[in-house]
């Protein structure tokens, strides 16, 4: 009954249980943090609108941002993976998001993001002929990624109006 | 026992996966392990996904930078990229195609553990260890006393 391997195989699965208890413990935390980040956000420039073979509409455009991300930071956070996209709707989609520009926040004081007519590090192109016009919501995206447990996103979003009628 | 109601709980074939490459630093490490969840929720962008290619069967854990949804929801085009990748994964999908839809998606990535899937790593590039462990355990229950 007190075998050495015995009393091995009790250690082990009691340092497993409390472990887990811990990391559990750990990641609830998180629920109790309130953040509350200033953000603005903005469409500094439609440069072009084009439509490429096969009928993609792409747009080329700059953005503003002022963020301070600070306050999402929690004991438990290892980064914030951060991203700003651009969402529509069209006749065939319900539902358009694509990233623009993302980016990756390892520490609380470097969570303060200002940039100023900014290009975009991913192509904004739609499956179709379908930016011509359209209403644009420009959305900020924060990931929160743990230490340990469990990860969630939060986000702000503003209206940037419309595309350009015409190709550009 | 776990395992299998894990799998209910999630909906997902594999609620539990161990972060193979190093395409999602420095979120994700080799070695790290994810929980997933499936759900009924649509795939939007922001979301870790891990998805399997037809034909492959190493599923890959990146995140979705492009969603395309048709009106009535029958149908998704998604884009995914490892956050540590120059560019999208359009080169690692299979010849001509685009986007991954909703059948290629196994799970999403709802919590993380740090480092405890490197055994399992280890267990699978150096083999010889895996056999070892089982013979030394084998050895442990043989010469166990106790009734």
């Amino acid at each position: 009954m007190h075998s050495i391997y015995h009393r091995l195989n009790t250690a082990v699965t009691f340092f497993g249980t409390v472990a887990a208890v811990l990391c559990i413990l750990t990641s609830s935390t998180d629920l109790l943090h309130q953040s509350n980040p200033n953000i603005q956000l903005g469409l500094r420039e439609v440069r072009r609108l084009v439509q490429h073979h096969g009928g993609k509409d792409q747009a080329v455009v700059t953005f503003d941002i002022n963020a301070d991300l600070r306050s999402v930071f929690t004991w438990n956070t290892k980064q914030l993976f951060v991203y700003v996209q651009a969402e529509y709707e069209t006749q065939e989609n319900r539902v358009n998001e694509i990233v623009l520009w993302d980016f990756i926040v390892q520490q609380k004081e470097k969570a303060v993001i200002k940039l100023s007519n900014h290009k975009t590090k991913y192509a904004f192109i739609d499956p179709g002929n379908n930016l011509r016009g359209r209403d644009v919501n420009l959305t900020l995206v924060w990931c929160v990624m743990p230490r340990v447990g469990r990860m969630y996103t939060e986000r702000r979003s503003v209206s940037v109006g419309k595309l350009p009628a015409t190709y550009i | 026992m776990i395992w299998k109601s894990l799998m209910l709980v999630t909906g997902s074939e594999s609620p539990v996966v161990v972060v193979l490459t190093g395409s999602m630093e420095p979120g994700f490490y080799r070695g790290d392990i994810l929980f997933l969840n499936m759900g009924k929720a649509p795939i939007r962008t922001g979301e870790v996904v891990v998805f399997n290619l037809d034909g492959r069967d190493i599923p890959i854990v990146h995140r979705v930078i492009k969603v395309h949804e048709r009106r009535n929801g029958t149908h998704i085009d998604v884009l995914t990229k490892g956050d540590n990748n120059y560019s999208d994964d359009r080169a690692l999908y299979n010849k001509g195609q685009e986007w991954l839809h909703q059948h290629h998606i196994m799970g999403r990535a709802v919590g993380f553990l740090p480092k405890v899937g490197m055994v399992t790593i280890i267990m699978n590039e150096w083999p010889q260890l895996k056999y070892a462990l089982i013979g030394v355990l084998g050895l442990l229950v043989l010469t166990n006393k106790e009734a």
